[in-house]
């Protein structure tokens, strides 16, 4: 059983990370998570452009020890790390960047992965750094389940490759197919 | 090849806490669990350590592993106007709010290594009311208070603080209020405040001391857990006068807390809230 989908992306993600977005059913029984490497200072800019018209659609970037509610989909805050307490509990960090990058994916992945154990998938999307690939790493050992978006048609490949080396006959898919996988999970 | 430690599990982290408690009295029992087991296994890998017991030798060593062991866990991130639009807002609306414009005391609660303070500094500058504002800067860590005193920078950050200041409303040239020293960025001695008080305090077993117009603390409170949260904020309560201000960090929440009740959230985006009257 899928308790939580966290998504991992940088150069290049934008695109998917709208299609994935625009294409997730509304009824999840889940929560997704987003934690994308953005502009320091650019807040809910990234918020309004990737915001749908569609209420169940509305992208929160969680305050520090916010509940997390199913069904909902998150966005790591600009200039802090996004962890989990708990399987119902966000716990954010004002500590230094790791891999270069705050939000940093592996600290979030392997957070999560604490939390959630087996009851997880993970995604790396297109992306500059090797940051994420540690993150997904955990989750793969832990038993949870990970995809990788092709890297063929990632726009910049080294995330989603850097990714693929530590994991045993990797997952891929076309970014258009994402969210249709994941509307499948149960 | 060894990894990293990213999380210490909860398990040592006990360990770890109670160890502190016991020998050196330090008390983090009331530090959120998460992002303690981070700080945690970042000295685990700083020091090259993988046990508990391999920390508690190392602190049992020397003072001087125990203090730097300190300054590691409680040290955090900061920069010159970080988060540009609160600044904006300080500049722009939050000062002139204050009960009397030209008698502002200000607690920088959690100073850390000064950054915050100097944007304050720079601020009220530009604002005509830096020499008659009081400003007292406060720190769990008396090494980082010493480095906030000396006014002292890395220069390397220099452009992130200029873009920030002048994101924030700066009209001026930034680097007219530095000297730039070799890596480091000295704040011009015309520019330091005579009304300003550095002093240790420790937000988890301090009392309340004084009186503020205006209390800044952010990203500090996000460490603790609820019940060191409430306390704090009951600390901040007591050291405000009434339809004063309190800035927390912009992810940082409150409002859910039982003793945030009295306190009215004036500007949610960026977390400042007002004491009643």
């Amino acid at each position: 059983m899928i308790e939580l989908v966290i998504i991992g992306g940088s150069a290049g993600s934008f695109r998917p990370v709208c299609d994935i977005i625009k294409n997730l059913k509304s009824d999840l029984n889940f929560p997704v998570v987003f934690v994308l490497h953005r502009l320091k200072n650019v807040n809910e800019g990234f918020e309004e452009i990737l915001n749908i018209n569609d209420p169940f659609k509305r992208i929160i970037e969680p305050c520090d020890k916010e509940t997390i509610i199913e069904n909902k989909i998150y966005l790591a805050p600009a200039n802090y790390h996004l962890l989990f307490s708990s399987k119902t509990k966000f716990c954010l960090s004002n500590d230094e960047p790791y891999m270069y990058s705050r939000p940093s994916i592996d600290l979030s992945f392997i957070s999560a992965s604490k939390c959630f154990k087996k009851n997880i998938l993970g995604i790396i999307l297109s992306g500059a750094n090797k940051d994420g690939a540690n993150g997904l790493c955990t989750v793969f050992n832990r038993g949870g389940k990970t995809l990788i978006q092709n890297i063929d048609e990632s726009e910049v490949k080294t995330m989603p490759l850097e990714a693929s080396k530590n994991i045993k006959n990797p997952f891929f898919l076309h970014s258009k197919d994402i969210a249709d996988y994941v509307n499948k999970l149960k | 090849m060894d990894k990293d430690f990213v999380f210490l599990e909860e398990a040592e982290l006990k360990e770890i806490t109670s160890f502190l408690l016991l020998k050196f009295n330090l008390d983090f029992s009331n530090y959120t669990k998460t992002s303690l087991g981070r700080r945690l296994a970042r000295v685990y890998n700083l020091y090259s350590l993988k046990t508990p017991l391999e920390l508690m030798n190392y602190l049992q060593r020397s003072e001087d592993n125990l203090k730097r062991f300190v300054n590691e866990i409680t040290v955090n991130t900061t920069e010159m106007f970080r988060d540009p639009e609160f600044w904006k807002f300080v500049r722009m609306e939050l000062l002139h709010k204050l009960n009397d414009f030209n008698s502002i005391r200000i607690w920088h609660a959690g100073c850390s290594t000064g950054e915050e303070v100097v944007s304050m500094i720079i601020t009220l500058n530009e604002l005509n009311i830096l020499q008659s504002t009081k400003i007292v800067a406060t720190d769990i860590n008396l090494d980082v208070l010493s480095t906030t005193k000396s006014y002292k920078f890395k220069s390397k950050d220099l452009e992130v603080y200029k873009s920030n200041y002048l994101e924030s409303g700066g009209k001026l040239n930034f680097e007219d209020y530095f000297l730039i020293e070799g890596d480091s960025l000295i704040l011009k001695e015309k520019y330091r405040p005579t009304n300003i008080l550095f002093k240790e305090h420790n937000l988890a077993t301090g009392n309340a001391f004084s009186k503020f117009d205006l209390i800044l603390c952010r990203n500090v409170m996000i460490y603790f857990d609820e019940k060191l949260q409430s306390k704090v904020l009951k600390l901040f309560k007591e050291s405000l006068f009434k339809k004063s201000y309190l800035a927390i960090g912009r992810k940082e929440n409150v409002s859910f807390l039982p003793e945030a009740k009295d306190l009215n959230c004036i500007n949610n985006k960026e977390k400042v809230y007002q004491t009643l009257n």
